[in-house]
């Protein structure tokens, strides 16, 4: 387990000790080493506000991860989707930590159960969002959907005049069609959408 | 699965919701009855605005909670069994 606040992780562990043998790391870095390398049944990452939730995702490729963290639909909903099993207020009981990490060693999700209607009417709102986006895909050209495959993944308009073989021009006025059809109004909206929708199909096809 | 359940459930009339800590107590005055729900429970009832599916519910349970499509078609429809039977919910007439 890990957290930026020592007073915290001593009290955690403290805690912990009654059900499992819980081991400290110095940092996120050791925490990922611990979890890499010493197959635990559970991780425990205190993530600050506005902490990255990377770490959950590389943390949940090795254990299933709890996350104590704020009181905020937004932070726990972030770390659900990055890959945490389970959620703790890190201004709740100590008890509570120790329940959701039991949780999840036994293979349950477990999140604060108060906030569980948030979530679900959060989650709800993004699958309608990624429903109508998905549809609007569907009035793209198969060039254009070409095109924002190849911005998406990070090639600019020289590159993927290059690789489709028509000219800058005509790559740009795809892009101008694209953003006119999908409302969007920048070309970091689009490789967002694009990342948001395109490469989860890719995916989903693998 | 769950794409088929298309109604959209709505809460019933008036009632008076208490909560504290992870219990919930929702009050009819129409009725004078005072029920005692779970935070599942609750949650649930929470998604019943009249344009939430019973599907996109299913849905959200299932990938909230990691529990396969059709655990969480059984959780959904037992639970709303329940809201209805309490008269918590309208627009909802069984899972059978």
């Amino acid at each position: 387990m890990y957290s930026p606040d020592g007073v915290f992780a001593g009290a955690l562990c403290a805690a912990l000790a009654g059900v499992s043998r819980p081991v400290r790391a110095a940092d996120v870095r050791q925490l990922l080493e611990l979890a890499a390398n010493s197959s635990p049944d559970a991780v425990i990452a205190h993530i600050l506000p506005g902490g990255s939730h990377q770490v959950i995702t590389d943390l949940a490729a090795h254990a299933p991860v709890v996350v104590v963290g704020p009181d905020d639909e937004e932070a726990m909903l972030m770390s659900v989707e990055s890959g945490a099993t389970g959620y703790a207020l890190q201004d709740g009981s100590l008890q509570a930590i120790v329940d959701a990490v039991e949780a999840v060693v036994d293979g349950r999700a477990m999140v604060p159960p108060m906030m569980l209607g948030s979530l679900l009417r959060a989650v709800v709102q993004r699958r309608r969002r990624q429903r109508v986006e998905r549809e609007s895909l569907e009035g793209l050209t198969p060039r254009e959907l070409q095109v924002l495959d190849l911005l998406t993944s990070g090639q600019n308009g020289q590159q993927i005049a290059r690789a489709l073989i028509i000219s800058p021009e005509t790559v740009r006025t795809h892009i101008q069609h694209i953003m006119s059809k999908l409302d969007l109004h920048s070309r970091a909206e689009v490789v967002a959408f694009g990342g948001r929708n395109r490469l989860e199909e890719w995916r989903s096809r693998e | 699965m769950a794409d088929e359940h298309r109604e959209r459930p709505r809460k019933a009339g008036e009632v008076w919701v208490h909560r504290e800590s992870d219990q919930v107590a929702a009050y009819v005055p129409e009725t004078g009855h005072l029920h005692a729900l779970n935070p599942s429970a609750m949650a649930i009832w929470d998604l019943c605005d009249g344009t939430t599916t019973v599907g996109e519910m299913i849905q959200a349970v299932a990938e909230l909670t990691d529990a396969d499509l059709s655990q969480a078609e059984r959780d959904v429809l037992r639970t709303l069994d329940e809201l209805a039977k309490r008269g918590l919910v309208e627009g909802w007439w069984g899972a059978s």
